[in-house]
């Protein structure tokens, strides 16, 4: 490919990257509109092997000011995924990733073929769990709280 | 020559990276301020929070929370190439034993000794790139189980490029991958090899 064909193809990348992050934190804001919380968006700059470009961060933080977590938007350049989102709280960090219906197809170790991980049922944003085996889960109203707690203590 | 019996070596590595996790999170608890109301309490939830910082470096470091963060990083980097590390020893090993089948069936036995001693030492310098096309060629021909070789190379460009100190100008095909990802594809490829052993 091409120097051209390459960066255009990376700033649509990026193009529908931003859209889904974006899409992801409006959606946030519908889950958690009910709860006492402050969501403010900010800008950030992502790093990409063909440049840097603006993308969203969104800070969650209590009704008294106390930051819970950013969401910090780190671009497409993530294993077996479309994009990366990083939830970052004072007491952990969980990653966020855009993965496709029709993922990856794998041959276990007693030759039948699967999906890499279980859950995958549409296109969207996904948390994979790290205590199970190839469990993905789609980002929603419930685990968005889940997260918020496991990264920050904060209890809902 | 004497070969121990190959077992799966990942799956303790990840409890460690599990644990280390951890670890960092109870570290995070204990460095927030705590607050209480009753003033004796605050007294003694204070008291307790130096008895927990007893003896670490914690208390005299600026932007502390900052710098566990950063650790954290380095840790999942640090357990990415050790994992990495681990899984190239099993599959040299794993290689060095399959290959005595070469020297039980070559002629004359003189031969078949120098022959496997030669092997032995050579399996040691091959690249891991290689090892996982020749695999990818044997015992991962479908569709799904080449897409795990394809993982493990973009796992190994990863390394690679950790390994040589992140180079900015040469980036590999992805940046940032998941601890529990890497394990998992690495754990099936070991999983399988064992399924063709001994």
């Amino acid at each position: 490919m091409m120097i051209e064909e390459r960066q255009q193809d990376a700033k649509s990348k990026q193009q529908i990257y931003l859209q889904r992050a974006n899409q992801l934190y409006s959606n946030i804001r519908i889950w958690l509109q009910d709860e006492p919380l402050i969501l403010e968006n900010g800008n950030m700059a992502v790093q990409s092997a063909l440049g840097h470009y603006q993308a969203v961060r969104l800070s969650m933080k209590t009704e008294n000011g106390e930051t819970l977590a950013n969401l910090f938007s780190k671009g497409t350049s993530v294993l077996l995924g479309e994009g990366l989102i990083e939830m970052e709280g004072a007491v952990g960090t969980e990653s966020i990733i855009y993965m496709l219906k029709d993922g990856l197809i794998i041959t276990d170790r007693y030759g039948k073929d699967r999906l890499m991980y279980k859950g995958i049922n549409e296109d969207g944003w996904y948390w994979i769990e790290d205590s199970y085996r190839n469990k993905a889960h789609l980002m929603n109203k419930i685990l968005i709280k889940e997260l918020i707690t496991l990264v920050s203590d904060y209890e809902f | 020559m004497n070969f121990s019996p190959l077992s799966n070596p990942l799956p303790p590595l990840w409890v460690s990276f599990q644990i280390s996790e951890n670890a960092f999170k109870v570290a995070k608890r204990v460095i927030r301020q705590t607050n209480a109301q009753n003033v004796d309490c605050q007294l003694a939830l204070l008291k307790y929070q130096r008895h927990l910082l007893n003896h670490t470096t914690f208390p005299t470091q600026d932007n502390i929370e900052l710098l566990i963060r950063q650790s954290e990083k380095d840790n999942k980097d640090l357990f990415i190439l050790g994992l990495w590390a681990t899984f190239e020893r099993f599959v040299r090993d794993y290689l060095q034993q399959k290959g005595t089948a070469l020297q039980k069936a070559m002629q004359p036995p003189t031969l078949a000794d120098s022959f496997y001693q030669h092997l032995y030492k050579e399996v040691e310098y091959w690249k891991p790139a290689e090892i996982l096309d020749f695999l990818k060629d044997s015992l991962f021909t479908t569709v799904g189980g080449k897409n795990l070789i394809g993982v493990a190379k973009q796992i190994l460009e990863y390394r690679d490029w950790v390994a040589h100190g992140k180079n900015p100008r040469k980036l590999p095909s992805a940046t940032y991958l998941k601890p529990k990802i890497v394990y998992e594809t690495l754990d099936e490829i070991v999983n399988t090899l064992l399924q063709h052993y001994p």
